[in-house]
């Protein structure tokens, strides 16, 4: 065979090697870029994903030390048996500095629910509109846990009768 | 005299130009298809030292992740549980220790026109909130401007009475609970 047919046939052939290593190249180009899609989808789900486990890691950190705040809520906010005696007496005193004196106070002990029992306080006052909102001005400012659970205002000629109702709550 | 010419050769002679042109062509196609195909390698090289240095540690992350957060959320799932009612105790506590009497009482005061009195005001500290009262006027325009600042607050009138000198009404309405 003369020099230039094979030069000839080698080059065909090459040709075709590379025509097909071309097209080999497109198809697996576009096999790639299929699982590059699910890839770019991984890549971009994973901001919602992080922010998603983020919450999630705040949530788990509350529900972690819950147990502590519950405990440091009791121990800052719900009085112990003495406590109750002191809260009485500071009952008594803001009465007597505001000039309201109860004819009765009654009181209700209820039972123990989550280490903690709930006193029920009811009595009447009467006097000046000015007194008996300075009297529940001063009750509603203090941080332990007691409030007023209702209250009945009745205005007569001179004076205000309220009919009050207080919840507070002891611990053990 | 014609001279007679013998072409003694076994196969047909060849264009020189002809024959270098199909080598050119050829060769450049030859170079462009593998032209094509170097840069087809490159851009997978690439794709692929990009999902190995950036995507496959976040999909080894978000697993990482995932079984963390199933993790979180049986422990979660555990403490609500056992922590809920406790909790929910708590919580109503504070709702309750929130609700001022004295927020309600300084805006009944910033409310009542000139003229107006009330005659008996019943607060419950609950979910609901209400403030029942009953109260007078002298005109009932008073009242009309009373109506329209409570309009806002849920107002509700149980009744309205005309007596010969002032005008008497029981009402309602809500205040959210929380301390102004």
């Amino acid at each position: 065979m003369k020099k230039s047919k094979i030069v000839l046939l080698a080059l065909l052939a090459l040709l075709g090697l590379s025509a097909a290593g071309c097209l080999f190249s497109f198809a697996y180009i576009s096999l790639k870029d299929w699982s590059w899609q699910s890839h770019l989808k991984t890549f971009r789900d994973f901001k919602s994903h992080e922010n998603e486990a983020l919450l999630l890691a705040g949530e788990y950190r509350d529900w972690q030390e819950l147990p502590q705040d519950l405990l440091k809520f009791k121990k800052t906010t719900i009085r112990s048996m003495d406590e109750f005696a002191g809260f009485r007496r500071a009952l008594d005193s803001h009465l007597a500095a505001n000039g309201l004196q109860p004819s009765r106070i009654d009181l209700k002990f209820g039972n123990m629910r989550n280490g903690i029992r709930k006193v029920t306080l009811k009595f009447s006052l009467a006097g000046s509109y000015r007194s008996l909102k300075k009297f529940i001005f001063d009750m509603e400012a203090k941080e332990k846990m007691h409030f007023f659970s209702s209250m009945q205002l009745n205005a007569s000629a001179d004076q205000v009768k309220g009919a009050f109702s207080m919840e507070v709550f002891i611990g053990e | 005299m014609k001279k007679i010419h013998y072409n003694l050769a076994r196969e047909r002679k060849i264009n020189g130009r002809a024959f270098a042109a199909i080598l050119a062509v050829l060769l450049l196609a030859l170079v462009a298809l593998n032209g094509v195909t170097a840069a087809n390698l490159a851009r997978l090289h690439k794709q692929q030292r990009l999902e190995e240095n950036e995507i496959q540690p976040l999909a080894r992350k978000m697993e990482i992740n995932k079984q963390q957060m199933l993790e979180h959320k049986k422990k979660i799932a555990v403490w609500k549980k056992t922590w809920s009612r406790e909790l929910a105790f708590a919580n109503s506590l504070i709702q309750q220790k929130s609700f001022s009497f004295i927020a309600r009482l300084n805006f009944l005061e910033k409310i009542l026109g000139p003229g107006m009195r009330i005659l008996s005001l019943s607060i419950a500290n609950d979910a609901q909130g209400r403030v029942t009262l009953s109260i007078t006027a002298l005109a009932q325009n008073q009242l009309m401007a009373l109506y329209k600042k409570l309009l806002p607050y849920e107002l509700v009138i149980d009744h309205e009475n005309q007596s010969r000198e002032s005008y008497l009404a029981k009402l309602s309405f809500r205040m959210e609970n929380e301390k102004k």
